[in-house]
């Protein structure tokens, strides 16, 4: 099935659950009945469907499906608990201390796993429009073999142009850009600005040279060029992995807090029913 | 360093006194004792043997005896060797029988040490042993006198003692020594008459007469020894060096010498450094091993059970069958056209058998190490059609059938596979456990071992269906004869089922011993390519789409057989040239592809594709675009031969170039042919291809099966074209499990890797990098080749396709490290890792240069997996893929996944 006509079944299926939810949800409030236990054991069944995903991702080599059918679960269900906690918190913000750190642990959970979904739908494409593609773990490393390179073009040419201006410029403007990452927050919003002013500045300084340090220099610049590929991909790899170390450790949170949560209900409703 | 290996398990320790010398001079020339018996094992100490080297030569001191074999003897005739090893066991029985006698003779009780066997060494060692006791006797007289000594008498006494004792004559300094303290003790202590007595060793001395019995049973074994020299002269007859055969007085040395001259004749090889002998019942065995790490394929035979006297019994077998003589005569016909009297006949067939003879160690030893002797009962199946064979079959006795084609699908649940056999819940939920992820490598059983045909199934009432004529056979091979070669030297699936008939002795030739055997015996490498030509053809006929639709008759197939030619295109290792071109990035010059036909060409033949890819091509601008590429099954110039056939007064031509990429096999079949097999009888054959192309074009499933093999690329998709057209240039289209990673939507969260690692104990087999083609990464990973071109150096055969499935897996049990397959892989799918062993925390190092051994890795597909391959499953995003590229119209469904679909 083409993916574009799966996202059009998935989302039809999602709204129609969403629509028979406020039905019932309408339903049941008419009726006084209290809505919260059916809604809350709804959400906290959708909450642990959710936690078995990244379950499954350890399991790799049992035959529990494709890992692809659990993400379009995972992010179907995932939206579906956003509607399930908005019916069981009433549209209210919670006013117990208990329940105001679920509420903000949700929230945590589901915005990072919002932000998750939207940056793996549109930073690969991003990555894959550059020249070259990077192992990540290997990013330190490419970045130490650019600045060894750019180092040697800039002293050797203090014998080759008898100069020292290249190798003054290289010290003092582009040395440190090649030395650790930079700009990342940049790229993140793809924009070039950084770049542009250093090759402004190399533009600018080549004026003074002869043809010889010139050509260092478009040496030199093709290396920033480089570098700066370098920390885009740093950049958005980085935001792709690291959104999950916000993700799993409040979901974990999250669910400890929604068994106290349960607990302390069932402890203290004994005279409500 | 050279370490000797011993196998035998007698071994024989070494003793101070016996130590000898042995050279080796390094590197081309190895002269070792053929002492039988006993050999140098891995583990024996540095006291048993030490090596070292001096200049060119190595000095190897061991417990052998020297034996000089400077001088090179007679070569003996085989009967002539023959005759000896009868005769050197009737020796040995005879010798056995008197020690036997001699020692239940002997009036005392000795223990004689089993490696004393000979009659020299036991005269010897008894003589030893009387005269000590003898000694003794003389002692305990002396002693026995001592107590009643007056002081005064004592310095003569002691002077009488040392005259009545020759010690010179006994090296036995300790009771020299005794004796001296004794006397002198005596001499100090006389007055008080406190010595008693001296217990010399408190050993139980033999009476002197027992002495003398024993020395007149030596007396009559030497008689004895006597009738086995008239034993040796029997054997002077079949030696021209008779002098040599005089000089040998024991019977020892005889059987050294005549074992010397088995090792010299049966080699006939010039040795060399690391070479590894096992001599043993007069049996040697030369193979190139200095290190089981380091081991030569033979080091693991192939059938551990088979001996040489069987390799024998085979070689009878084939000398005298029918099919052997008669390949032998179109040998020489085909060696020497023309007419040739009757006795220039002779001396040609005479010349091959000189040529066969002098191969004929090595034969041995290929058949011994790279063959596996197997037995079928009536019915069974020893191969089936699809299946990717290792080996071909040679048939030493009984007959065997190829099933007709429509008769196997008639019958098909009769001929159903048995499933591969897949880890079990228990086993997989285990691997959490039992991964070990703190090492790089770990190997802790062997993997992937080289399996053969499945043996265990049987046809269901096979005499039932052979009698009611329900299966038939295409044809039927009996003793001599050979089959299964085709698919073992071109990698390709077997081309037909294959059944016993009766009950049937079979030789499985490993197709790295069928390679060897080829390299080594010409007649054989040209009569397994008659074969290949001749049956290749023949199958290929028959199985061909084009004739599929109106079976043909013996006799159709014989004159297409006869009138068809066979052609080869391209470099059979293709993959050397590839890495070149792609080293000058000119991987897309059309230019490197051989050209099989010219665009504006007259169309006279169609070209079936038996193996291999070719490129369809025509002119664009400068350059050719790509239209389609065609795999095994597909055909090429149908539409115009049959366009000229209906319109002969407006001939077309050509539209098209086709081009071999890599290795191609192709059979061209003739006009005239094609009009009376094709076109006549099958006047709707074009109508029906262009359906089909339809149908693959849609992605949707056609018959007959074999159909399938059709690619199609479409010209008019755009969006696909470069990427096709790239893939083919770089011969990926030769994967059948591709790793395509979509990069628009892979995230690089390594999952797949992460699910590879935990499959294969902690280590991923493939590298989330390659080639990117578009938005789209070929990945470092095993493509399973349909031409898997690594396997072709592989000097032990470590590397092999699995049978049912045809995946490309090493076994780690006898993968040596040697990176020939890593450097033949033209894309770089194969790495060398370094391991550790069981129980072992540092990695595997070779002692000689210090540095780590190395072994194969790389993608085995998660076979053992129950879920199949884990990186595919394990891609969150869709994103990545194990795809078929011979099946190009499925990629490109696959491609066209994350496209917006056109309204």
């Amino acid at each position: 099935m083409n993916l574009f006509n799966r996202r059009l079944i998935n989302s039809i299926i999602f709204v129609a659950i969403v629509l028979a939810l406020s039905i019932y949800y309408n339903k049941v409030s008419q009726t006084l009945t209290d809505s919260t236990i059916i809604t809350g054991w709804m959400l906290f069944g959708l909450m642990i469907l959710l936690t078995l995903y990244n379950i499954r991702k350890k399991f790799t080599f049992l035959p529990l499906g494709a890992s692809s059918t659990w993400l379009q679960l995972h992010i179907y269900a995932g939206l579906l608990t956003f509607v399930l906690f908005l019916f069981h918190t009433g549209f209210k913000w919670p006013n117990g201390q208990l329940e105001t750190i679920i509420s903000i642990m949700y929230y945590a959970v589901a915005i990072s796993g919002l932000i998750g979904l939207i940056m793996s739908r549109t930073f690969p494409r991003r990555l894959s429009s550059r020249k070259e593609e990077y192992i990540f773990e290997r990013i330190p490393l490419y970045r130490k073999t650019l600045r060894e390179k750019a180092e040697k073009l800039a002293t050797s040419s203090i014998a080759t142009t008898s100069s020292g201006v290249v190798a003054e410029f290289y010290r003092d403007e582009i040395a440190e850009f090649l030395e650790q990452p930079r700009h990342l927050f940049h790229h993140f919003w793809e924009s070039r600005r950084p770049l542009i002013q250093i090759l402004r500045k190399m533009n600018n300084v080549s004026r003074y040279m002869n043809d010889k340090e010139k050509e260092v220099v478009d040496s030199l610049s093709e290396l920033v060029e480089q570098k700066y590929d370098l920390d885009y991909s740093l950049c958005l790899q980085g935001c792709l992995k690291f959104w999950l170390f916000v993700h799993i450790p409040f979901t974990y949170g999250l669910m400890i807090f929604t068994i106290l949560h349960v607990i302390l209900v069932y402890a203290f409703t004994g005279g409500m029913s | 360093m050279l370490t000797l290996i011993f196998r035998n398990k007698y071994k024989k320790k070494a003793s101070a006194s016996e130590e000898s010398r042995l050279v080796l001079e390094a590197p081309v020339q190895i002269k070792i004792t053929p002492e039988g018996n006993y050999f140098i094992d891995k583990n024996i100490s540095n006291q048993q043997v030490s090596i070292q080297k001096a200049g060119e030569n190595y000095f190897v001191t061991t417990d052998i005896e020297s034996v000089n074999i400077n001088d090179r003897d007679t070569v003996l005739t085989d009967s002539e060797l023959k005759n000896l090893q009868t005769s050197l066991n009737e020796i040995e029985v005879f010798q056995e029988n008197v020690l036997k006698e001699f020692k239940e003779e002997i009036p005392f009780k000795v223990n004689i040490d089993h490696e004393v066997k000979y009659i020299e060494e036991i005269k010897s060692c008894f003589k030893t042993l009387i005269d000590q006791h003898r000694l003794r006797l003389k002692i305990q007289k002396w002693l026995s006198k001592i107590n009643n000594l007056k002081k005064e008498d004592f310095p003569e006494f002691k002077k009488a003692v040392m005259e009545d004792i020759d010690f010179e004559d006994y090296d036995r300094t300790n009771t020299q020594n005794e004796i001296h303290i004794a006397l002198d003790r005596k001499s100090r202590y006389l007055s008080e008459k406190k010595i008693m007595f001296l217990d010399l060793l408190g050993i139980e001395i033999i009476p002197e007469d027992e002495l003398q019995q024993t020395e007149k049973l030596l007396e009559g074994l030497e008689d004895k020894n006597k009738a086995i020299k008239n034993l040796k002269n029997k054997l002077k007859n079949i030696n021209e060096n008779k002098n040599e055969i005089n000089n040998i007085e024991t019977l020892d040395l005889l059987t050294k010498h005549f074992k010397k001259l088995l090792i010299e004749d049966r080699s006939n090889r010039t040795l060399s450094h690391g070479d590894y002998i096992h001599v043993a019942n007069n049996e040697i065995e030369i193979s190139n091993i200095t290190d089981p790490e380091k081991s030569h394929q033979w080091n693991r035979p192939f059938d551990p059970d088979i001996t040489y006297k069987e390799v024998d019994n085979i070689l009878a077998t084939v000398k005298n069958s029918d099919f052997i003589n008669e390949s032998k005569l179109n040998y020489i016909k085909q060696r020497y056209p023309g007419q040739y009297s009757k006795d220039e006949r002779k001396s040609q067939e005479d010349e091959l058998h000189d040529d066969i003879i002098k191969c004929l160690p090595v034969i041995r030893n290929l058949i011994r190490f790279d063959c596996k002797i197997l037995k079928y009962e009536k019915g069974k199946i020893i191969c089936r059609k699809g299946d990717f064979g290792n080996s071909a079959f040679f048939i030493v006795e009984g007959t065997v059938g190829i099933v007709l084609q429509s008769d196997e699908e008639k019958h098909k649940e009769k001929f159903q596979k048995q499933k591969v056999k897949k880890k079990n819940i228990f086993k997989v939920i285990a691997q959490l456990f039992t991964a070990h992820h703190h090492v790089s490598e770990y190997r802790s059983k062997a993997r992937n071992v080289l399996t053969t045909s499945d043996p265990t199934i049987f046809v269901q009432d096979f005499d039932q269906l052979v009698k009611s004529k329900d299966l038939q056979f295409v044809t039927t091979q009996s003793a001599g004869n050979m089959f299964g070669e085709i698919s073992a030297m071109g990698r390709t699936p077997r081309t037909a089922t294959v059944l016993a008939m009766n009950d049937v002795t079979l030789l499985e030739i490993r197709w790295q011993g069928l390679r060897d055997l080829r390299e080594n015996l010409p007649i054989f490498k040209e009569i397994t390519d008659a074969n290949f030509r001749e049956r290749g053809l023949d199958a290929h006929i028959r199985e061909a789409p084009l004739f599929r639709n109106r079976p043909l008759t013996d006799a159709d197939r014989k004159e297409l057989a006869k009138t068809c030619v066979f052609k080869s295109y391209g470099d059979f290792k293709w993959n050397m040239t590839y890495k070149d071109l792609a080293k000058k990035g000119e991987l897309n010059d059309l230019s490197s592809e051989p050209i099989i036909i010219s665009e504006g060409d007259f169309p006279d033949s169609i070209y079936l594709i038996r193996s291999g890819f070719a490129r369809v091509s025509r002119r664009f601008n400068n350059g050719h675009l790509t239209k389609n590429y065609l795999g095994k099954g597909a055909h090429f110039g149908l539409e115009e031969l049959k366009y000229n056939y209906e319109n002969p007064h407006q001939p077309r031509n050509h539209k098209y170039s086709l081009r071999s990429i890599g290795y191609l096999d192709a059979i061209k079949v003739p006009k005239e042919l094609a009009i009376k097999y094709i076109f006549e009888k099958d006047p709707e054959c074009v109508k029906r291809h262009e359906e089909n192309m339809k149908k693959v074009k849609a992605g949707l499933s056609i018959e007959p099966q074999s159909d399938k093999a059709f690619t199609y690329v479409s010209s008019e998709n755009k969006s696909t074209q470069g990427l096709v057209e790239s893939l083919v240039g770089n011969r990926i289209v030769n994967g059948t499990k591709t790793m395509l990673i979509n990069m628009d939507r892979c995230t690089r969260c390594d999952d797949c890797v992460v699910a590879c690692a935990n499959a294969h104990d902690g280590n991923p087999r493939f590298i989330r990098h390659g080639h990117t083609f578009n938005n789209f990464m070929v990945a470092n990973a095993c493509m399973h080749c349909n031409d898997p071109v690594c396997m072709i150096g592989c000097p032990t055969g470590a590397i092999n396709r699995n049978t049912d499935g045809g995946q490309v897996l090493i076994n780690d049990s006898t993968c040596i490290g040697c990176s020939t397959c890593a450097n033949s892989c033209p894309y770089d799918n194969i790495r060398m890792v370094e391991y550790m062993e069981q129980g072992s925390s540092s990695f595997k190092i070779d002692k000689d240069t210090g540095t780590p051994f190395n072994k194969a890795t790389k993608c085995d597909l998660c076979i053992d997996q129950p879920g199949g391959p884990a990186c595919q499953r394990a891609c969150p995003h869709d994103a990545l893929k194990r795809v078929d590229l011979s099946e190009i119209s499925k990629v490109e469904k696959w491609l066209n996944l994350y496209k917006k679909p056109v309204q």
